[in-house]
């Protein structure tokens, strides 16, 4: 196959809806990796969100952390928020998994601070 | 000296403060509201924490936010800047419950003069002249009765207002009976206090306020005075300092006035006693007990930074001037205001020239967020004399490049290069007349 042919028979592919494909043509073998749609139609609807803190204050983790992997619904309580002595939950309000922790136990964070990443919908 | 030191507000007064406490290698702590984020004040401080959202009652109002941060970032003191809490005196009481110092006087003294019927019996009590009216009303009969005493055109002011708010003006009896309930109505919901009282209307008002500062045993010294009379809606628009038109005996009597008024009270920190001067006589008006916002037409006839000295005396490092300082020169502040909404409202150019001392928290490129004050920049000019500082003004202000935001410029130019502004002849409803009569304001 000359450069042509093969220019022209990526062409082709690219209207085909495909994650990964593997061609062989006699002698000749191509493999097509296409990321960049593997990762849109990963987990269904994986949109990401952060729970931001809802004040300023000193963070605290639960008693049983919340760490990554940890499936949140809206009413789960992902820490709390020390402000003036006062300790205020904060609640998830959203449903998913909780792909990253961004905060330490006692740090300081700022108002709409991120706290945790989390893909929504990953619950289901 | 304090070592840290958080700034409770934002715009050209953060800025203001975190210039002096450089000057003293204080550290400071900026606090901003999500619509702050990239404003001027943010970046020129050395810590900063984002406390809440836009609105001021979530974040720059907010006690307990703004301790919070204080206590995170273990500061020594707070300087509340002007307005928001400044005239606080739960929020100074919490500053000190926590250990912070409060920059300003005790929440005794600010409670006492943010009630301004109360601060004027006050200032009664002590012999000064206050304007003809009446303490908190009690019911519409006495307010009647009160009010055909002293005889009308006359204002009803709300007890918790000041500053040129919550006033309502009733030229006779029908418009007392409607005015009153409203402008108890508007007290109730703007000061979450409906205390009304009655002041009688002066003719041919100048606004004179009088610079204090005390020290941390309450000995005060008179910095200077300033002449306010130049207002838009009881809204000061150009600030004069000296108080040129008066004389060195009515100077002085300002002067014993407000040690009459001060001395012995235990007042700390910077503080403006305003007067009404009506017919050669001077009428206590209120007291502000903060930094005010034309501070700056003082700094520039004496030669101080009121500010830096007001960091001083409050760690007690510093010393009270021994007389008051002589002023050099007249120093005039112009107000350059926002005067509506533009659909973007960013500054596409903002420049001033040189022989200006600007104070302002904005720079060229930034959106104006719309939630706070309309104040752009303050304007600073000073010259040997009057005149000459006007004419300097005027060369100034035309130099003076703003776009992308409606403002004032041009009603400035109209005002300093006026006949009437000149000759030193009007007073605080000249500015309103002239725009009511469509006049243009020059000549």
């Amino acid at each position: 196959m000359n450069e042509k042919q093969i220019q022209t028979l990526i062409e082709q592919l690219a209207k085909f809806d495909f994650v990964h494909a593997k061609i062989k043509i006699d002698e000749f073998e191509l493999d097509l990796d296409r990321d960049q749609l593997a990762a849109q139609s990963q987990p269904e609807d994986a949109q990401i969100q952060t729970i931001n803190s809802p004040m300023i204050g000193i963070f605290h983790t639960n008693e049983h952390p919340i760490q990554v992997g940890s499936v949140i619904t809206p009413k789960t309580v992902v820490g709390q928020i020390e402000s003036m002595k006062l300790f205020n939950d904060i609640s998830a309000s959203m449903t998913g998994k909780v792909e990253a922790v961004l905060c330490e136990d006692g740090q300081a964070v700022d108002y709409a601070q991120p706290l945790f990443r989390v893909i929504l919908g990953a619950a289901e | 000296m304090f070592k840290k030191i958080l700034i409770a507000n934002r715009g050209e007064i953060a800025c203001r403060i975190i210039r002096a406490c450089q000057r003293l290698n204080i550290t400071t702590v900026a606090v901003y509201s999500t619509a702050d984020k990239e404003a001027l004040f943010v970046k020129q401080a050395d810590e900063t924490y984002c406390i809440g959202p836009a609105a001021a009652k979530d974040s720059y109002l907010n006690r307990e936010t703004i301790l919070m941060a204080g206590i995170i970032a273990n500061v020594d003191a707070i300087h509340p800047g002007y307005g928001f809490l400044a005239e606080d005196s739960l929020f100074a009481q919490m500053c000190a419950q926590c250990d912070i110092t409060w920059l300003g006087p005790s929440a005794k003294l600010i409670s006492l003069m943010g009630n301004k019927s109360a601060a004027r019996k006050f200032a009664a009590g002590r012999g000064i002249a206050i304007i003809p009216g009446t303490f908190v009303l009690n019911d519409v009969t006495q307010a009647k009765v009160a009010a055909n005493k002293i005889g009308y055109p006359l204002l009803i002011k709300a007890s918790q207002g000041g500053g040129g708010k919550g006033i309502r003006q009733a030229d006779d009896e029908k418009q007392l009976l409607s005015q009153l309930v409203i402008a108890k109505q508007e007290a109730e919901f703007a000061f979450d206090n409906s205390a009304i009282y009655l002041e009688k209307v002066l003719a041919d008002i100048r606004h004179i306020e009088v610079q204090v500062i005390g020290d941390q045993a309450g000995t005060i010294q008179i910095l200077g005075d300033r002449d306010c009379t130049l207002q838009h809606r009881r809204q000061k628009v150009v600030e004069e300092s000296p108080a040129s038109f008066i004389t060195e005996a009515q100077r002085r009597e300002l002067t014993q006035t407000v040690h009459q008024l001060l001395d012995h009270v235990g007042y700390q920190g910077l503080g403006t006693v305003e007067f009404l001067f009506s017919q050669d006589r001077f009428y206590f008006l209120e007291m502000n007990t903060r930094l005010q916002v034309e501070h700056g037409v003082t700094e520039t006839t004496t030669g101080l930074d009121i500010v830096l000295l007001q960091l001083q005396l409050a760690a007690n490092e510093g010393k009270l001037p021994d007389c008051v300082p002589m002023s050099d020169g007249v120093a005039i502040e112009c107000r350059l205001q926002l005067t509506g909404t533009a659909k973007i409202n960013q500054l596409t150019s903002f420049s001033f020239p040189d022989s200006m001392r600007v104070d302002t928290g904005y720079q060229q490129g930034d959106y104006i967020p719309p939630y706070y004050d309309a104040l752009l920049a303050k304007m600073i000019i000073s010259a040997d004399t009057r005149t000459a500082a006007i004419a300097k003004m005027s060369k100034a202000l035309a130099e003076v490049e703003i776009d992308g935001v409606p403002n004032n410029l041009s009603q400035l130019e109209a005002v300093v290069s006026s006949n009437w502004f000149l000759s030193n002849e009007f007073s605080v409803t000249t500015l309103d007349a002239r725009k009511k009569a469509n006049e243009s304001t020059t000549n």
